[in-house]
């Protein structure tokens, strides 16, 4: 009997003008997100480069300073706002939602946390397991990425807690592409490595403002050469490869140098 | 490239200048070396223009269709050969002298310490020419660029061409010999190793910025000594313009007029030394190339409108004075920016760029620097030549005078090497 008449003083009467705030609010929290989420990548994708990444990264964040004010707009309409009430409140809320969606609440505080450590953004290329992608939407629960197969992922922010997240380019709007060359090892290796560097040079996919890298390492069958390079932009990554590969390749085999062969298998 | 004004001397230590201004006015050619270029600054409202017209562009990308004509109002053109007398080509061997002056001080010593010299010219900024009129002034021997054959079979059978030595010579065009290929660049890094290290003799290499600025990156040997032609500004450029609107043998006055307001943007001969706002926002968006800004002063001058029109302009045109002595040409306002076409927006960046940095290419080459199929190469240019972006001529594609400042932008929007002017 005394819990309810607790329960029944921590929240307000609500009557029906309570109750129109309430709608109001959440009606117009959902209508600015949804406005935010279509109006921002809309414009985003109009423009180009680092422009491009840090207004796409912005919906999220704009998205959680929505929510955080409905929120904050609405409990004191709910509640007695003091610190009494909100723990007792929240502590319900907490121990209901632990036990009854334990996953699911784990993705709507490791998404917060994604936004606020910005492990990934709008733009963002990552890899979360065998998956690599495009971010596109960073939601509330997922993170969705389009891979290069334009299969469309949904990934649960709480992989953040026990999976490593390899972020490609960070927010920048360059990556760093590898192309590999394996040649038999009777070569002038000076020679290759300015070949392939030349290669580089003229591909007019390449970022002209950072660097052109080759690094050589000899195997047992031959010699590894990976051509490390920068695109214009991120979404050139595998034309840029596709462009270094097939003019070294031309390249190397006009020089007469002769491509490896793997090793036969062992039995 | 600086925004505030100084006093400049190039490697040599030698300041460059001719023809004289009037009273304190600055010399009109002057050569300073690239760090002292000086981009004319764009006002505020103008630049709020821009940035407004960019960020209208974001919603309403421009129709392939509407960009050849838009703009155009109904004043008539003026006859073609009244436009060559008002707006003829820039005499360019004035500014060689300029540079003539420049570069006494190499040229003087018997064996200065850079055997070479180079010229660096924004696109249609005539370097070309000028070191073509220099090297008649010191009878220097003209060096023609490889075909491009030669550069891609990095042919050094080339090098036979150059004087033997003692004798002076010029390469006008350096961005001609090169091809952002892989086979591209062996040429032109063999020429820049002889040249630099005075196998060659001493010689005068004149390249544009865009090929200059891709080069530092296959050569990367510093050269702060290479001189460049210093912007014209806004008073620079009125001064220079009215002086070819008026050759000391005409007798009449000519009054440039606003064809939006009918105010007087330009009196020759000049009255005073007021500049106008016009020649400012001209300059600023021209970054100071000379060249560029006479195409589009050349581009906007109309004769006067026919009576029979109605409103402001036919009010304006009655306006025509008596005199037989004064003469009006009517400028219009500034002409829009072409826009990239809509779509396949790499490959149309990529075409543009390729372009740029080779100050055009013949068709038949871009399928070889491209990764593009040469029935692509072709439909592309077709479409940048309708969006008034490229345009042939004696068989080599470029991007026109009035198309720079747009196709630089956007290149810059999208992370391309720019030239540094």
């Amino acid at each position: 009997m005394s819990d309810k008449m607790q329960a029944v003083q921590i929240f307000k009467k609500i009557d029906f003008a309570a109750m129109l705030d309430i709608a109001a609010i959440l009606g117009l929290a959902v209508l600015l997100i949804i406005a935010l989420q279509h109006v921002l990548p809309w414009i985003g994708n109009r423009l180009h480069g680092k422009k491009r990444l840090t207004l796409l990264a912005t919906v999220p964040i704009f998205r959680l300073i929505i929510i955080l004010a409905a929120f904050v707009m609405i409990v004191p309409l709910l509640i007695e706002p003091s610190l009494q009430n909100m723990v007792a409140l929240f502590g319900s809320v907490g121990l209901a939602i632990g036990f009854a969606l334990k996953d699911y609440a784990s993705s709507l505080i490791a998404g917060i946390i994604a936004v606020g450590e910005r492990n990934y953004r709008n733009g963002d290329w990552i890899r979360v397991g065998d998956i690599y992608g495009e971010v596109r939407h960073v939601g509330m629960r997922t993170v969705e990425v389009i891979t290069p197969e334009d299969d469309r992922v949904l990934i649960p922010h709480a992989l953040l807690w026990n999976q490593p997240v390899i972020n490609s380019n960070n927010g920048e709007a360059h990556l760093l592409c590898v192309a590999d060359f394996y040649l038999h090892p009777q070569h002038e290796g000076a020679m290759v490595r300015q070949a392939l560097e030349d290669v580089a040079m003229t591909s007019p996919y390449l970022c002209l403002d950072a660097p052109v890298i080759v690094v050589v390492k000899e195997t047992a069958w031959g010699t590894r050469y990976r051509l490390k390079a920068y695109p214009v932009s991120a979404s050139q990554q595998f034309r840029f490869i596709s462009d270094l590969t097939t003019r070294g390749r031309s390249v190397l085999r006009e020089a007469d140098i002769q491509f490896a062969t793997a090793p036969a298998a062992v039995p | 490239m600086k925004a505030k004004k100084n006093t400049h001397t190039n490697g040599a230590g030698v300041s460059s200048s001719a023809s004289k201004g009037r009273g304190s006015e600055p010399d009109l050619w002057e050569f300073v070396p690239l760090s002292g270029y000086e981009v004319p600054a764009q006002t505020t409202g103008k630049a709020a223009d821009n940035a407004w017209s960019s960020f209208k562009r974001i919603f309403m990308p421009m129709e392939e269709a509407s960009l050849s004509g838009a703009g155009e109002n109904e004043l008539p053109h003026l006859p073609q050969t009244r436009l060559q007398q008002l707006v003829p080509s820039p005499d360019w061997s004035s500014a060689a002298a300029a540079l003539d002056g420049a570069l006494q001080e190499w040229t003087a010593v018997p064996e200065p310490d850079r055997p070479v010299q180079f010229l660096i010219g924004q696109p249609y900024n005539g370097h070309a020419e000028i070191i073509r009129h220099w090297a008649g002034r010191h009878r220097a021997e003209l060096i023609a660029s490889p075909a491009y054959e030669q550069i891609l079979a990095g042919n050094l059978r080339w090098f036979d061409n150059w004087p033997s030595s003692g004798q002076l010579w010029v390469l006008p065009n350096l961005e001609h010999c090169y091809l952002r290929h892989a086979h591209g660049l062996k040429l032109i890094r063999q020429l820049l190793a002889r040249a630099e290290s005075g196998q060659l003799g001493r010689g005068l290499i004149g390249c544009d910025s865009w090929a200059w600025a891709y080069l530092q990156r296959i050569w990367p040997v510093p050269r702060p000594d290479a001189l460049t032609l210093q912007a014209f500004d806004g008073p620079r450029l009125a001064r220079f313009l009215a002086a070819m609107a008026n050759p000391p043998t005409a007798r009449r006055r000519i009054r440039f007029r606003n064809a939006a307001n009918g105010s007087d943007i330009l009196v020759v001969p000049l009255e005073n030394d007021q500049v106008r706002s016009e020649f400012h926002q001209l300059a600023a968006h021209c970054r100071g190339n000379l060249g560029i800004a006479v195409q589009y002063w050349r581009k906007r001058l109309r004769a006067a409108p026919a009576e029979e029109k109605s409103g402001k302009m036919e009010k304006t045109a009655t306006e025509q004075p008596g005199s037989p002595d004064e003469e009006w040409v009517w400028v219009t306002n500034m002409l829009p920016e072409p826009a990239l076409p809509s779509g396949e927006d790499e490959d149309f960046s990529q075409t543009l760029h390729a372009l740029m940095l080779h100050a055009g290419l013949p068709a038949s080459i871009l399928p070889q620097l491209l990764p593009l199929p040469p029935h692509r190469c072709m439909a592309l240019l077709f479409r940048l030549r309708n969006a008034v972006l490229a345009h042939s001529c004696d068989g080599r594609w470029s991007v026109p005078g009035l198309a720079c400042a747009s196709v630089r932008s956007l290149l810059r929007s999208r992370d391309y090497l720019i030239d540094s002017f």
